[in-house]
């Protein structure tokens, strides 16, 4: 997978942030529509095989109304169900940068199963002329699709669960170890459609109540029929995703937790109450319209259900993320140090003395031992072989066992010199005075 | 009035969900997050910044069963004379003065019935990283491994390594 490594850049602070960021936006929009289009077919789909043997025009409009709904429009299936994929793939990517491309990996394998799940779905929508006629030829696609669907999303939520368990980077060595179980992971899968039924009974309640086409509030009783399997989607969904919460919490692998991903998830379920309350009152009181509420509550906790995951995955991988870092900073430094290389610098010995005063002397004196040998024994094999001082302190080796070792200074080239030239001529000065 | 017994349950239901994970979550501080150590040891300045090799303070890694925490004298070599300012530094003085070993929060910590040796494992040049992480950036030392025998097997069957229960249950 190098293709990927050399596509993108070793990170920067500034870089992986926004990279973050743009992760979890994506995720929340895809995962929003995603749970939409499945939940919405899902439920007509079953609709439909229902009405087929107990007819029942509510079924049969309702089910029609939640496929056009959710297969709404080919481009808006295109930028918010298939463009997200290989951006997250990148994202992923970006972020794991040299330790594990198999979750960006998922993503990559998943896409073409999403676009063939898409295709089928929309034949489902367009064929619905074709239902009295032949119902499998209908039926069928929309199955398949879902179908379809259902792997990709196995796929790419095994893929998600991996990037947070970083213990188990070393282990995947072929396809099949890929879909090696976990609890974990089958939370994060079984988790998916009781996230899509929220989002689709909450969605149903926003868009038929307040959508602008007032017309269809006048059939009381499919509105009632609406309100029934909107609002008790939207009830069951909330009443089960706390377990799943509390479940993913146990078995999230130790390095993905941390205080702030179970407080997110607290809120989490203070949200999923509050939306509970209102899918109740919207089946009991059935004189007020459904508003917006419930659909945005739906949406905000499907939000932080991500912002927790993206917690988890960057608990997982702090310090790695670290390293990436320093190697950025490393980069850099190294830049200027050509830039620098280029431009010679000229050392000077009052600049030299200013880094003796603030960085050697913590450890060394000409005269005695402090932390490291005194300069007075050190520097003699020196005199004249400025070069090597300067190579020495740049790469400080080990020299005397007696002593720790001495650490990288971090000092730009200029300032090598310049305390290489200080040090020698105060030597040289000193052993002079004291023939 | 069942109205209002309903939407009570409701909120209890979730109400309930809420303390559950409050209580995870003080389980997990208490007895699974990264320990406070009696010094605040920042691995990532003296292993990245200093350029310390883990062998210089964790000696015995490549002789013995154990790795073992350094003594305190092995960190005065240096901080006699380095950032004795810092109050981190000025505890770790205290103890030095007074002889006192300071007491390390375990931060790994496999049960008795295992075996487990760190001298095979850098004999056969396994990293340190492979198993503690990325140590050298780590400014709080922090487990990353699970440590199970799942993760032990997985790694020995990659490796070839022995999975005999004996190995490691002696
Ligand atoms: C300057 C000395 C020093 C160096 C260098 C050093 N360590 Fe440590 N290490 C310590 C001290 C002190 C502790 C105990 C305090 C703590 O856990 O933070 C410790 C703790 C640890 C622990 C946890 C022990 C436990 O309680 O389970 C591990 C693992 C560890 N070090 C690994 C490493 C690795 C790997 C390196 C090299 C990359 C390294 N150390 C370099 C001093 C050092
Ligand atoms: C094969 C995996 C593995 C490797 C490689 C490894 N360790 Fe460990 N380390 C462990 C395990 C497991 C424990 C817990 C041991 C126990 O509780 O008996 C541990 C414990 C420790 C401890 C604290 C307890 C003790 O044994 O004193 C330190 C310190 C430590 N390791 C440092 C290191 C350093 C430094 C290296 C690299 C030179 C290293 N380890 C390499 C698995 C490993
Ligand atoms: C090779 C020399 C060396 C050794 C050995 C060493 N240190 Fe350090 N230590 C340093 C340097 C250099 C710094 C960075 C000081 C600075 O920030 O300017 C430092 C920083 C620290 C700090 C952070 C101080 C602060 O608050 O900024 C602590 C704590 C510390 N060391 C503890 C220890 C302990 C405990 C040991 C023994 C296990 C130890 N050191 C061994 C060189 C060393
Ligand atoms: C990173 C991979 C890795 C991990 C993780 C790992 N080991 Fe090992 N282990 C090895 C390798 C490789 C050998 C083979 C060493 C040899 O042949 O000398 C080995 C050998 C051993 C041996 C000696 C086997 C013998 O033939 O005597 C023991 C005991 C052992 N491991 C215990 C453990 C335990 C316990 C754990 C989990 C806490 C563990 N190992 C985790 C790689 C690993
Ligand atoms: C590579 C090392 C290794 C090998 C080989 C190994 N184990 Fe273990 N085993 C461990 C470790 C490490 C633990 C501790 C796990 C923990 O603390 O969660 C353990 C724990 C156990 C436990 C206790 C579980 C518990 O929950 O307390 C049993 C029982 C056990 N092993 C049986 C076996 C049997 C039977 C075999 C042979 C098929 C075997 N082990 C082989 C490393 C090993």
């Amino acid at each position: 997978m190098d293709y990927i490594n050399q596509l993108i850049f070793p990170p920067s602070e500034g870089h992986l942030l926004v990279a973050r960021f743009l992760l979890v936006v994506t995720l929340v929009v895809h995962f929003a529509y995603i749970g939409f289009a499945v939940g919405a077919s899902m439920i007509s789909l079953f609709l439909n095989v229902v009405d087929r043997d107990t007819p029942n025009a509510n079924l049969r409009r309702f089910a029609k109304y939640l496929i056009d709904l959710g297969m709404v429009h080919r481009g808006l299936v295109f930028f918010v169900g298939i463009v997200p994929i290989p951006v997250v793939a990148l994202l992923y990517a970006q972020n794991m940068y040299q330790t594990s491309e198999l979750t960006a990996l998922a993503f990559v394998v998943a896409l073409p199963l999403v676009v063939a799940g898409f295709c089928l779905l929309f034949r489902y929508k367009a064929s619905w002329g074709l239902r009295e006629k032949s119902f499998l030829l209908h039926l069928a696609p929309g199955v398949l699709g879902l179908g379809v669907l259902t792997v990709a999303y196995f796929i790419i939520l095994s893929g998600v669960s991996l990037s947070m368990d970083p213990e188990k980077w070393p282990f995947i060595t072929n396809p099949y170890n890929f879909f090696m179980f976990s609890w974990n992971n089958m939370i994060r899968f079984l988790r998916f459609p009781i996230m899509a039924f929220a989002v689709t009974g909450s969605a149903v309640l926003f868009f038929y109540f307040n959508w602008p086409e007032g017309e269809k509030l006048e059939d009381e009783q499919y509105s009632r029929f609406v309100r029934y399997v909107g609002g008790g989607l939207t009830l069951g969904a909330c009443a089960v995703l706390p377990v799943f919460v509390v479940w993913n919490l146990i078995t999230l692998p130790n390095v993905a937790l941390s205080l702030s991903l179970y407080g997110t998830c607290i809120i989490l379920v203070a949200l999923l109450a509050c939306a509970a309350g209102k899918a109740f009152g919207a089946l009991v009181s059935p004189a007020r319209t459904p508003g917006a509420g419930i659909f945005i509550t739906i949406l905000v906790t499907l939000a932080l259900l991500n912002v927790a995951d993206s917690i988890a995955h960057e608990n997982a991988i702090s310090d790695h993320t670290s390293v990436l870092l320093s190697a950025a900073q490393t980069a850099k430094l190294e830049r200027e140090a050509k830039r620098e290389a280029a431009a010679p610098a000229k050392g000077s010995v009052a600049e030299g003395e200013q880094v003796f005063k603030k960085v050697c002397a913590t450890c060394h004196r000409f005269d005695r031992k402090v932390v490291g040998p005194p300069y007075d024994q050190t520097l003699p094999q020196y005199v004249g072989h400025q070069d090597q001082l300067e190579a020495f302190i740049r790469q400080p080796s080990k020299k005397n066992p007696e002593y720790p070792p001495m650490p990288q200074l971090g000092l730009r080239s200029g300032e090598v010199q310049s305390v290489a030239m200080y040090l020698l001529q105060t030597y040289q000065n000193g052993a002079g005075k004291k023939k | 009035m069942k109205k209002l017994l309903t939407v009570s349950l409701i909120y209890a239901y979730f109400g309930v969900i809420i303390v559950v994970i409050g209580g995870l979550r003080a389980y997990w501080n208490k007895y699974k997050a990264p320990p406070d150590q009696p010094i605040n040891f920042p691995h990532q300045i003296h292993v990245t910044k200093v350029g310390l090799k883990c062998f210089f303070c964790h000696s015995n890694a490549d002789k013995s069963i154990h790795a073992t925490v350094p003594p305190v004298s092995r960190c005065m070599s240096c901080h006699k004379a380095v950032a004795t300012d810092r109050p981190e530094i000025q505890k770790l003085t205290g103890y030095w003065k007074e002889k006192r070993p300071i007491q390390w929060a375990q931060v790994h910590k496999l049960p008795d019935f295992v075996y487990f040796s760190h001298k095979r494992h850098m004999k056969k040049g396994v990293a340190c990283e492979t198993c503690h992480g990325q140590v050298g950036a780590m400014m709080k030392m922090r487990r990353v491994r699970s440590l199970t025998m799942g993760w032990c097997i997985s790694c020995h069957r990659l490796h070839q390594a022995s999975t005999d229960c004996a190995t490691c249950h002696k």
